[in-house]
């Protein structure tokens, strides 16, 4: 399978168009599930996958194949996905602060509570904690998190000393935390 | 055993990233820190509730058609490109910029319309294929400059002098709006060229939205192609 990944990135180099359609095919879901998670919707997302790989095809003869061609477009997808969120950062940040809905607390196993009801709560919580982590705190969250890179391969990929790596992921735990622990603590 | 484990410690922990004998014989013995390590377990195994759409069974053929429409064709403009280098390139489209003004001077002369207008025609093409490519390069050096902490200076210098024909061929061809465009790249580009790469930059990247310009300019001039030839 790496093979024919190296032989289709060295045909797609040349111009090759169905060359480049191979390694569209195999990335594509994942950099559209690597999208959805840092910018938070689909239209986004879709956004990234297109951004991504016309990015990737223009700057293809500068992939050196030091690191493997999913890191490489990931790191591709997740600058462009930063780019996103700042720019929308910048034209929200006029707009008065939506502030987390008042969640009562409810626990998931006290007798006629739906868990649905608290599953939704807990979903709610967190999709306002991820929107309130700043960029950076988001992307290396969600690389370590939903996407199993290691703290290396953050750094790598955004551009992080390993030391504001783990201080991005440890932020976004804490807020995480904050935000969910109200809404958890009865379920214990 | 005395030291209890810190917060941060569980987390890398969690993720099996902490030095594990650091870790793993105290949580053995300390049911302080294994409470601790539970409640935090219960909050990141909850952020797994956060789920992604699973596109269907079309979408990597449907991601390539739209892919496919926007790609750089590998057609004569790529190919030349390739051979000629930027210079001679710029050069050539400098060029098609002459003789597109030649072609506007010949419609008020006496000579047979044909040959001007198809060589006309030809050297707009060039011309817009070549700005379309310039601006989508643009918009990746730019990005890079923005996000990236080693900025690739050679390649702005090269764009910046690149952009001074581009402008000039543009303006010569009459168009204005292209002209204009390159204009403003042009500044931002000249102010880039002669300083390092700094946070305060980075930021005027990203506030002037010109990576969007680009990539706005860039999708106008392609359509303009699709149209027009
Ligand atoms: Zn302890």
């Amino acid at each position: 399978m790496q093979e024919t990944e190296a032989a289709a990135i060295a045909r797609a180099r040349t111009g090759d168009g169905e060359a480049f359609r191979l390694l569209v095919e195999k990335h594509s879901r994942s950099v559209f599930r690597l999208g959805f998670r840092l910018t938070g919707n689909q239209h986004d997302a879709e956004d990234v996958v297109q951004e991504t790989f016309l990015r990737a095809y223009r700057m293809l003869d500068r992939y050196d194949g030091r690191a493997s061609f999913h890191t490489w477009i990931y790191r591709i997808a997740s600058n462009y996905s930063l780019d996103l969120l700042r720019g929308r950062k910048r034209m929200e940040q006029r707009k008065d602060e939506d502030q987390l809905p008042v969640v009562e607390t409810v626990a998931a196993d006290e007798p006629g509570v739906d868990r649905l009801v608290y599953s939704t709560q807990v979903r709610e919580r967190l999709t306002a904690a991820m929107e309130d982590l700043s960029e950076q705190e988001r992307a290396a969250f969600v690389l370590r998190h939903y996407e199993g890179l290691s703290i290396d391969q953050i750094g790598e990929t955004l551009g992080l000393a390993d030391s504001a790596t783990k201080n991005s992921i440890f932020r976004a735990v804490q807020k995480l935390r904050r935000a969910l622990e109200p809404v958890m603590g009865a379920a214990r | 055993m005395n030291q209890h484990v810190t917060e941060q410690q569980l987390i890398l922990h969690y993720y099996g990233e902490a030095r594990e004998e650091d870790v793993a014989p105290h949580l053995e013995g300390c049911e302080a820190c294994r409470g601790q390590y539970r409640a935090l377990q219960r909050v990141l195994n909850a952020a797994d509730a956060l789920t992604v759409p699973e596109p269907g069974a079309q979408f990597e053929a449907a991601v390539w058609r739209r892919l496919e429409a926007s790609l750089p064709k590998p057609a004569l403009a790529e190919r030349l490109r390739g051979w000629l280098g930027w210079q001679q390139w710029a050069a050539a489209t400098a060029m098609a910029g002459m003789l597109v003004v030649a072609f506007y001077a010949g419609r008020h002369s006496q000579q047979p319309e044909l040959e001007p207008m198809r060589q006309g025609a030809v050297a707009s093409r060039m011309l817009l294929s070549a700005v379309g490519n310039h601006f989508d390069r643009s918009q990746m050096i730019l990005a890079e400059l923005a996000n990236e902490p080693e900025a690739p200076m050679d390649e702005v210098r090269d764009l910046l002098d690149a952009n001074r024909l581009y402008r000039a061929s543009a303006g010569q061809a009459g168009e204005l709006a292209i002209a204009e465009t390159l204009d403003e790249l042009e500044r931002l580009l000249v102010e880039v060229a002669h300083q390092t790469p700094n946070e305060e930059l980075r930021q005027r990247i990203l506030d002037q939205g010109i990576i969007l310009k680009m990539r706005l300019a860039g999708a106008q001039v392609r359509e303009r192609e699709k149209i027009e030839y």
